[in-house]
């Protein structure tokens, strides 16, 4: 019973913690725009982070080591330092984007301007991360972004065209009056936003401080398995009220208020209510993220003392890292660059690195020495070389068609 | 043993579990064949084994963050490797390495005026 208990909330946690901000921004853009037609790759994304977080998941739990750590032993020093700065780069925009995305929610709730509230955010996420509590906080967290699935019951109640979505799912064409690199240019970003680099680091590197061992790789597969999918569904939702309410109206999204209205519009007040609360934790819960996984992977790389366990004064260099980033985070958003706007760019240029975060987990996963007998199997290969190559071909394409669409028009 | 691949670049971990540094360069022993002598760490070790702009960049930062005196690499001999697994386990604590300039640096004048900073997570 104990165990079952554990499982599910294992699980629970997965489905809350998949959705952020980036996920939250793709999904009701592409949805607003192109209806269900992209409603494919998000199915495709989750295909792809559930594989390589299976794969992360056993690296860690058999060799005892987090992702970023192996690295620079299967790249090298010079590469992967390159990977760390481009890593770390992209990583604390996330967390600038994922702070904003918070003081959205509250902007939301308390009708006070964001910008105010950046400071603040700023504040409480790093309080959080220097009190160390945060694995319990982390949970909530993600539990509480659960509220997120008020967008799949607000759909309900919004009569959608279901067999008109069902068609613009099966036919995988822009839709009328736009053109193939749009539709090429938010395929990327929805992409992206299922495979944000931080995810994986995030989770191999909570792994090791939990002591995973071989034991824990059954429960960790239902937790990415059966959590990863359904929490692609939450995205689907929100995707699928943008389609109903806003893509017949040909309206566009630029801000979280509209990408919640239908919501509001579905079930009124306390719709609206929990879904500011989903919002607010899911972006707060990957906000705590982010900025760990900024520091995670300085300090993986140079072997500098890391985490939870020990007393801040005995990780000093990890600790500052972290401070620096939650700074450079709020820093970033006073320059009152547009969240929504920093989250599109976060998108694109975490599709552009992709390929530095999956090629060497596919690497350690199948080598001997760290996996013995546990290295990837046929399915696990050939679904991980299938999706390097959609990952190489997004991480290319990412650039030119943001300047080509001047990011989506 | 491929030092290239079964050494250089390991995480070092001591006696307690406690995270000490990588294995960013080894001393040989003048032997026939060579052996290795003690495993250095630094971020200017790395700098210079890895050469080219980037590493002259990193040796360059690294030797600025000293304080008076460049104290040399942290010299770890290989007869305090207890076990060499997926990492390098010593037999010794961190406590008998030279403290790293950086981390000393950061504790004294940052981290350890926050209150606080003596508690450990859970």
């Amino acid at each position: 019973m104990k165990q079952l208990l554990a499982l599910s909330l294992g699980i629970l946690t997965a489905i809350g913690g998949f959705v952020d901000i980036g996920d939250f921004v793709a999904s009701s853009q592409a949805g607003a725009r192109f209806g269900m037609s992209l409603a494919w790759v998000l199915v495709v994304g989750v295909v792809g982070i559930c594989a390589y977080a299976e794969m992360a998941g056993r690296v860690t739990a058999i060799s005892e080591r987090a992702v970023f750590d192996l690295v620079r032993e299967r790249l090298g020093p010079r590469v992967a330092l390159l990977n760390l700065a481009a890593t770390f780069l992209v990583t604390v925009i996330t967390l600038g984007a994922e702070m904003g995305g918070v003081a959205l929610a509250v902007e939301l709730a308390t009708s006070v301007h964001y910008l105010l509230w950046v400071p603040v955010v700023g504040f409480a996420l790093w309080v959080v991360l220097w009190r160390l509590k945060f694995q319990h906080l982390e949970r909530i967290f993600s539990l509480a972004g659960l509220a997120l699935v008020v967008f799949v019951v607000a759909l309900t109640h919004l009569n959608p065209d279901w067999s008109g979505m069902w068609r613009q799912a099966s036919r995988p064409t822009p839709a009328d009056g736009e053109d193939w690199p749009t539709y090429g240019y938010f395929a990327v970003a929805l992409f992206a936003s299922a495979l944000t680099p931080y995810e994986v680091f995030f989770f191999s590197s909570g792994a090791v401080e939990d002591k995973w061992g071989r034991d824990q790789i059954s429960t960790m597969r239902a937790n990415v398995l059966i959590g990863f999918p359904v929490g692609g569904l939450l995205s689907l939702g929100i995707m699928a009220t943008a389609a109903t309410l806003f893509h017949p109206l040909r309206i566009e999204l630029d801000s979280v208020g509209q990408a919640i209205l239908p919501v509001a519009i579905g079930l009124g007040k306390l719709g609206l209510v929990a879904a500011i609360l989903g919002l607010f934790a899911a972006t707060f819960g990957a906000a705590m993220e982010t900025g760990l996984s900024a520091a995670y992977t300085v300090a993986q790389y140079f072997g500098w003392q890391w985490g939870k366990l020990v007393a801040p004064r005995q990780a000093a260099r990890f600790h500052t890292l972290l401070l620096v980033s939650v700074l450079t985070g709020v820093l970033l958003l006073l320059t009152t660059v547009d969240p929504v706007r920093l989250t599109e760019f976060m998108l694109v240029f975490s599709a552009v690195i992709l390929p530095l975060t999956y090629l060497p987990i596919l690497v350690v996963a199948n080598d001997h020495e760290y996996l013995g007998e546990r290295v990837n199997g046929p399915v696990a290969n050939t679904v991980g070389t299938v999706f390097l190559l959609v990952i190489v071909v997004a991480a290319v394409a990412a650039v030119p068609l943001m300047i080509a669409t001047g990011m989506g028009g | 043993m491929f030092i290239g691949f079964h050494l250089l670049d390991r995480q070092i971990i001591d006696c307690d579990g406690l995270l000490v540094g990588k294995v960013d360069d080894v001393e040989l022993s003048d032997g026939d064949p060579p052996e290795v002598a003690a495993l250095l760490m630094g971020p200017q070790v790395l700098g210079e084994r890895m050469g080219g702009r980037l590493g002259r960049v990193l040796a360059r930062l690294a030797h600025r963050l000293h304080a008076a005196v460049d104290p040399g690499p942290a010299r770890i001999p290989y007869r305090d490797v207890a076990v060499r697994v997926s990492a390098v386990h010593l037999r010794i604590s961190y406590r008998d390495l030279p403290r790293p300039a950086l981390e000393g640096w950061l504790c004294d004048h940052v981290i350890e005026r926050i209150p606080g900073a003596g508690r450990a997570g859970e």
